[in-house]
């Protein structure tokens, strides 16, 4: 090696002959030419993105090894929810194709210039225990102002990066949450092969099962059934326009085929079953108006002899009978005189000229009656009386059919609140169940009432006889759901308990304390006073008072101010 | 130019090897207190010895006096020093002619390397007179200012400041100091070895190996070495760590800490980051020469609350907790 000053080899001045030396000749700009370095920012360069390549995939695996848990993980917590409850959950392709979507964003969010070579030397410094030579390096390389000494640093440092190895230096990865994940799919297999069925908790939103529907039920529904169609032939043949009992009956074949398809819950199916009957009472407005509207004809007719009768039959609601009655009136109209005919003519138009809308045709028809009455054709008179008759059967009818809906609607209302106490009695027994399981045995007994008896009031259907007006059947569950409310309500809070025994004290009235001086007099009357005199303090002085009471150190620091001037206080053996 | 870099790094290396080498003939063990001593002087500081009386303070500094061939002087700190015994002072002089003038007799400061032995001893007012040669390296006597010959090194010991008779050190004056080093009382094989070299007929005497101008060049090899942004954020950061009441405070440091480090205190971590790397052999300074440097480097510029001071909370803790808490980053 050729250096440009004398070299001392031996001796302490070794050194400082080579330290000026090399000064000197940087101060005289000896080979101060920039060097090529390209090269070696090059090879810096090309080991700082292969790391950073290998950080990437790291780091993609990592979010991988994330999303492919999760979304596992949401697909078997889903599986296993459908197992136990009845959720809607969305298919399983659904869900794959959704997180990966996402995940493909979040990729490209991420690594979207996300090439950080700083990082990189960062990590192959601390991988390598290179001590920060590539991140300096790296630094000096991006300067504009070098010196000599910057350059050897990176010379330096290229020559340490070509020695390394980047996959070593920053192997790939695989995160241990890919376990995880093949954890998660083995389950979910496990999953597919398990039997499919009803979910193993029913509350409020399951499925009505046909199967668990009581038998009681079950006839109620026959019933219902027969007597809404019942209800239409009547309505059929009483050639009515808005037939109620068609719309009900519709429903009602609505509801029992999604109760078979297993598509309905158990308040779908109440909400359908009150739907029907709202629409088979839809009736009872117009049968009341027609009672209202007979109770008025037969008081128009009751002036007229001959007319009595049917008077007294339409004043009954019997309108079978009044329309027979109306009949045999048409054929001994050829029997009577005029003075006869004449007064039912007059009765007739008496009764046609009321307001009754419920009934026009039979209003009409009386109407057709004593006009033809009055002009004596009594074969008109005879033929209006028989459209008469007519109207009226067509009436009774209506009534009848309206009334096997209303027995219809009796039954639906039964077999609602028996359906409403078959759910009351799960949702009192699964929340037993939490309650038993939160408090434990000792709490069993809290519980108002046990599940068996639930059971037993609420679950089986039996109702009795719903026709009966006000039947057991409705009676007995309302009263079984009041009581369960009762018992089962929300849990008094503190604040109210404290409100009701401030109120309670309230009404009590303050206890009064008996005065001291009192108990010192009593006791001395009857001479058995003993007070401690001894002990006893009193008031304090004001300066005891405010040296008591007066601390302005925060009583966090008073240990600590305690501590310290213990710690120096003078020392006892000097 | 590359090969006379490396030349420079390897000579350097080696010089400080031999210093410590023949240090290491008389001294045994405090291998840190030797490093960190010669550091300083690399690094253009002063160092403040702290331990208990008889662990071998004053022999550390005699045994690096006696290795550097520099002018070597002694001041024994009591509390009756005055300022004028260290700096020196003006006395009338006669003349040949007769005339009375003037004349400043010069003070043991003006030497290259001063030991200021038991210097919490002294007052205050007397400790504050080295305050000047520390920073400036001057000495100002009346109106006249002396400058004092490079290198200029003040080795200072110190008892605890429990012990009796002690006067604690001016704040600005702990400042100057580039570290605080700490004297443990030797480990027990250290002491069989002490006792073998000390309680024979001749003790191991240290041979001169380095000159005044070796060391200044030195110095100046040190003050060349780069440092990269991120290693001198990372100084910076673990600086302002030790403030209290700043966005870079430490919990530790809001819980226990009056004043953090001064600026001062970061010089000290890249100076001695930047020696410490070239006695690694390395051209440029890592995170890692930082956090060596920090706990003498700072130890002694962080004054404790009155919580703190309770606690008896060892200000090394703090730094090493902060030391723990700053990350490195990469930019």
């Amino acid at each position: 090696m050729q250096f440009p000053w004398p070299v001392v080899t031996t001796g302490p001045w070794v050194g400082v002959v080579r330290l000026r030396g090399l000064r000197a000749s940087r101060d005289k700009g000896f080979d101060l030419a920039p060097s090529n370095g390209s090269s070696e920012q090059s090879a810096i360069r090309g080991v700082l993105e292969s790391v950073d390549r290998q950080l990437r995939l790291n780091r993609i695996l990592d979010h991988l090894s994330v999303a492919v848990c999760f979304v596992l993980a949401t697909i078997v917590t889903v599986k296993i929810l459908g197992m136990l409850v009845n959720i809607w959950a969305p298919s399983t392709l659904i869900v794959v194709a959704t997180s990966t979507a996402l995940f493909v964003a979040f990729l490209v969010w991420t690594q979207y210039g996300a090439r950080n070579l700083g990082q990189a030397a960062v990590v192959a410094d601390n991988a390598g225990g290179l001590y920060d030579e590539l991140k300096s390096a790296y630094w000096f390389m991006r300067q504009d102002h070098r010196t000599v000494w910057t350059e050897t640093q990176v010379q330096r440092a290229a020559r340490t990066a070509r020695g390394l190895q980047p996959k070593r230096l920053v192997p790939t990865i695989v995160p241990q949450r890919f376990w995880i994940a093949l954890a998660l799919g083995g389950i979910l297999v496990l999953l597919g092969f398990a039997p499919s069925g009803p979910p193993l908790l029913a509350f409020t939103n399951m499925p009505v099962d046909p199967s668990r529907l009581t038998e009681a039920q079950e006839e109620q529904f026959e019933d219902i059934r027969d007597l809404v169609e019942q209800a239409q032939a009547l309505e059929d043949a009483a050639a009515q326009e808005d037939q109620l009992s068609a719309e009900a009956q519709e429903r009602l074949e609505e509801a029992m085929r999604a109760l078979l398809a297993d598509e309905l819950t158990m308040e779908e199916l109440l909400r359908e079953l009150r739907e029907a009957q709202n629409a088979l009472e839809e009736g009872n407005l117009d049968m009341s108006a027609m009672e209202e509207a007979l109770e008025e004809l037969a008081a128009d007719l009751e002036g007229s002899s001959e007319l009595a009768d049917l008077a007294e039959a339409m004043k009954n609601q019997n309108l079978s009978e009044a329309a027979e009655l109306m009949r045999q009136l048409a054929e001994q109209l050829a029997q009577m005189d005029g003075q006869q005919l004449a007064e039912m003519a007059e009765q007739l138009q008496q009764a046609a000229q009321g307001d009754q809308q419920s009934m026009e045709e039979l209003m009409q028809a009386l109407q057709e009656a004593a006009e033809a009455m009055s002009d004596e054709q009594l074969a008109e008179a005879m033929q209006a009386m028989q459209d008469a008759a007519d109207a009226m059967e067509a009436m009774s009818q209506r009534m009848d059919a309206q009334e096997m809906m209303n027995q219809a609607a009796q039954q639906m209302q039964a077999m609602q609140q028996s359906m409403s106490q078959q759910q009351l009695a799960q949702q009192m027994m699964s929340q037993q169940a939490m309650v038993s399981e939160q408090a434990g045995e000792s709490q069993e007994g809290a519980m108002a009432m046990p599940s068996d008896e639930v059971q037993k009031s609420a679950a089986s259907g039996d109702m009795g006889d719903p026709s009966q007006e006000g039947g057991p059947a409705g009676h007995a569950t309302s009263e079984a759901i009041e009581g369960a409310e009762m018992r089962l309500g929300a849990a008094t809070t503190l604040e109210v308990q404290l409100e009701m025994e401030l109120v309670a004290d309230d009404e009590e009235g303050p206890e009064e304390q008996p005065d001291p001086e009192d108990i010192f007099q009593e006791a001395s009357r009857q001479e058995k006073a003993r007070v401690e005199y001894r002990n006893v303090r009193g008031p304090p002085k004001y300066a005891e008072g405010s040296a008591l009471s007066i601390e302005r150190i925060p009583w966090r620091y008073r240990n600590l101010v305690k501590r310290y001037f213990l710690a120096i206080r003078p020392r006892e053996n000097q | 130019m590359t090969i006379e870099i490396e030349d420079e790094i390897s000579t350097f290396t080696e010089q400080f090897k031999r210093v410590r080498d023949e240090i290491g003939k008389v001294i045994v063990g405090a291998e840190e207190i030797i490093d960190g001593t010669l550091i300083s002087l690399l690094a253009k500081g002063h160092v403040l010895l702290e331990g208990i009386p008889g662990i071998g303070k004053t022999k550390i500094v005699a045994t690096v006096a006696d290795v550097l061939h520099l002018q070597f002087s002694r001041i024994q700190f009591t509390p009756d020093l005055m300022p004028g015994d260290i700096v020196g002072s003006n006395v009338v002089h006669e003349t040949e002619t007769g005339e009375k003038v003037l004349e400043f007799q010069k003070g043991p400061i003006h030497t290259n390397i001063l030991l200021a032995d038991e210097i919490n001893r002294a007052t205050p007012k007397t400790q504050s007179a080295l305050l000047e040669a520390m920073q400036e390296r001057t000495v100002t006597v009346g109106t006249t200012t002396h400058k004092l010959e490079p290198p200029f090194f003040v080795l200072a010991t110190q008892n605890p400041l429990e012990m009796e008779g002690t006067y604690p050190l001016p704040e600005a004056q702990l400042d100057r100091f580039f570290y605080k080093l700490r004297i443990m009382y030797p480990e027990p094989e250290h002491m069989h070895e002490i006792m073998d070299r000390t309680t024979k007929r001749e003790e191991p005497v240290a041979k001169t190996v380095l000159g005044r101008d070796e060391i200044l060049a030195m110095r100046d090899t040190a003050r060349d070495v780069p440092i990269a942004r991120p290693v001198q954020d990372y100084a910076i950061r673990l600086t302002l760590a030790t403030h209290p009441d700043t966005p870079h405070a430490h919990p530790m440091t809001s819980q226990f800490v009056r004043f953090g480090a001064s600026p001062r205190g970061t010089q000290t971590l890249v100076v001695g980051g930047k020696v410490n790397a070239l006695l690694n052999g390395r051209l440029h300074v890592s995170c890692e020469d930082i956090r060596s440097m920090l706990l003498p480097a700072l130890r002694h510029r962080m004054m404790l609350n009155f919580e703190g001071e309770a606690e008896r909370i060892d200000r090394d803790d703090i730094l090493r907790a902060i030391m723990k808490d700053t990350p490195e980053r990469a930019e």
